[in-house]
Formats: C-alpha cells, structure tokens, sequence
C-alpha cells in the first residue's frame, strides 16, 4: 500500500469517512473533521511511521494533499 | 454489576484513598490496574497486597510500577494495561503527596515536588489515557483535587497550589473531551483518615476538628464512594465538577 493509502485508510477510521470520498484537495472541513479528529489523526501517523508532525508544519496544511506530501516526505528523510 | 467490563487505571493505588479506590471499582465489576511507585519501601508489598484483596473478593487486578511524574514511564504504564485487557475506561489521578511548610521556609524542591507529583501526574496520565478512551467514545476521568485546593490551607502553599491546578485542568479536559462521552470531574475531599493526616500533631488535628461540620475526619471508603459513582453510567451527565467531601468544612 503507497503512503497515501494508508494515511487514507487510517484517518477514515478515525473520521468515519468512506476514504474513496477522500480526495488531495479535500479538506479536514470537508471530512467534517473537528480538532480533535484532526489531533487524534496526526499522533495515529506519527506512531504509525515513527516521525513527528511539528504543530508549526501541521497549521500550514490546507488540505489533505499537504498533509500526504508531508508524511510522505519525512517518511523519505526517516529511510535515508 | 454497574462497571462489568470496563478497565481502570488507579495511580498511587497501593495504600490509602487509592487502595480503597481500587477496592471499591473492583467491587463494581472493574478490572484495576493498581498503580505505584518503587521510591520507598513497601510499596511493591502494599501493590501486591491490593491486587491480593481484590482477587479475595473475586475481582480481577495487575500491579503496575510507574513514576507518574515522568512521561516515559506513563506511557508504558498505559501501554500494560492496554496490552493486557485492550482498554482504559476509568482513569483516577489519586497519587499524591504533601511535602508541608510556611512559604517562607518552603524550599524550591519542596514546592517542584509536589506540584510534579499532583499535578505533573495528572497531566501526563490524562493524556496518555485519552486516547483509548477518545476511541472506545467512552471515559471517566476523576482526579482527587483536596478542599485545600478550594480554600487555601496555611503551610500547604504547594499542595493547595497543585491541588487547585488539578481543578482547573479537570474543567479544561471536560470542554475538550466531553464531544466523545468523555467525562472528567474532581473530587476534593478534606480531612481523612490517611497516612497523610496520621503524622499530623494532637493540636492540628483538634483545630482542624473544629471546622469539620460532622466534627470528625472522612474515611477513604467514603471517598471511594464519590469516586465509583462518578465512575458510574449514573453520572453520565455530570463533567467538569468539583465535589467536595469534607464533612462540611467548605460551603
């Protein structure tokens, strides 16, 4: 499974949304996600790669898209 | 029986307000992981000992050594217990400990240590059992605060300091988490009959006797009470509160 499917497949747990409905544009607001939806969703990544999501970088996401592209990038850093 | 099922966690639970605690969960149906922590001797035994009563009285129980203070060691206090029944439904903040004396002569430790372990402690435990419970949309949280958080108490600058920082993270957790089912509520209790109030002198105790409505100090088991039914489906719509059992020193 690519990263993005199984940032997909772990934030729809946690938001209750089907995760084919999740699209990179999509936004946390779109999901019907509130705060702690979206904290809940950040520390589940962080455990599930061991990396951590700095607040700073989490506020600049502006959709789902970011927040892949994020992960996906720290996870590359992690492997090298 | 009322907490068939369900999991709690009791820090500082080997003696005092937190053995009878977890006495009276298990009583319930409650499964109790019975926190404590290796600094001073006897402890271990005590933990022992409370797990042993509850399995005499057909309850099910797990000693688990943790120094609530640190992080590390909570997390993996948490992680135990999940490990070993899947769940956390019921938190009680009970560690605590008084290190007493007038401002002018409390030292800088004394006054980090008691904050670290009452208040320190609750944060830490709060936020490392959230998380099962944010999942399961289902939790109490009950911290033991002290009516001397409520009131102030001469020669208890620290205590009545941490005690009152119990208070106001207890109304704080409430507004985040009450969305998932999630209660969280203080008790303050007064005057009990602990190691804590033992070491008291003849003199303070019948000065403090004096303000007691019921002119006698509490025993653990009343607390005990309090906090089972707060733990309870019956005070599913009780949250951010802080209860006081005193025997009538605060109202």
């Amino acid at each position: 499974m690519s990263i993005e499917e199984e940032v997909k497949e772990i934030v729809s747990g946690i938001v209750h949304v089907d995760k084919n409905l999740m699209a990179r544009e999509s936004t946390f607001k779109d999901l019907k996600a509130d705060s702690l939806d979206i904290v809940q969703a950040l520390v589940a990544i962080e455990d599930k790669y061991d990396i951590e999501i700095p607040d700073e970088e989490a506020q600049k996401f502006q959709n789902f898209g970011d927040f892949i592209s994020f992960v996906e990038k720290k996870v590359q850093e992690g492997k090298s | 029986m009322e907490l068939e099922n369900k999991v709690s966690l009791v820090t500082g639970a080997s003696r005092g307000m937190g053995r009878a605690i977890a006495l009276k969960l298990s009583s319930l149906g409650s499964r109790v992981a019975v926190n404590y922590v290796n600094i001073e001797e006897g402890n271990e035994a005590d933990a022992d000992e409370v797990v042993e009563a509850i399995a005499g009285q057909g309850g099910e129980a797990l000693a688990v050594e943790a120094d609530v203070r640190h992080g590390a060691a909570v997390k993996s206090m948490v992680e135990r217990v999940i490990e070993k029944w899947g769940r956390i439904d019921i938190l009680v903040n009970n560690a605590g400990i008084t290190r007493d004396n007038l401002l002018l002569r409390m030292s800088e430790d004394a006054w980090d240590d008691v904050i670290e372990t009452n208040l320190r402690s609750a944060y830490l435990c709060t936020r490392f059992a959230l998380r099962p419970m944010i999942k399961q949309r289902w939790g109490r949280i009950i911290s033991v605060a002290s009516i001397a958080g409520v009131m102030g108490n001469a020669g208890q600058a620290n205590y009545a300091a941490s005690k009152a920082g119990v208070i106001a993270f207890t109304k704080s957790v409430a507004r985040e988490v009450g969305s998932r089912n999630i209660t969280a509520n203080a008790v303050a209790p007064g005057f009990i009959n602990t190691r804590m109030t033992e070491i008291l002198s003849d003199e303070v105790k019948k000065t403090i006797l004096s303000m007691i409505s019921l002119s006698r100090f509490g025993e653990t088991e009343d607390v005990a009470e309090l906090v089972a039914f707060l733990a309870s489906d019956r005070a599913s719509y009780i949250t951010g509160q802080v209860i006081p059992i005193d025997g009538g020193i605060a109202m």
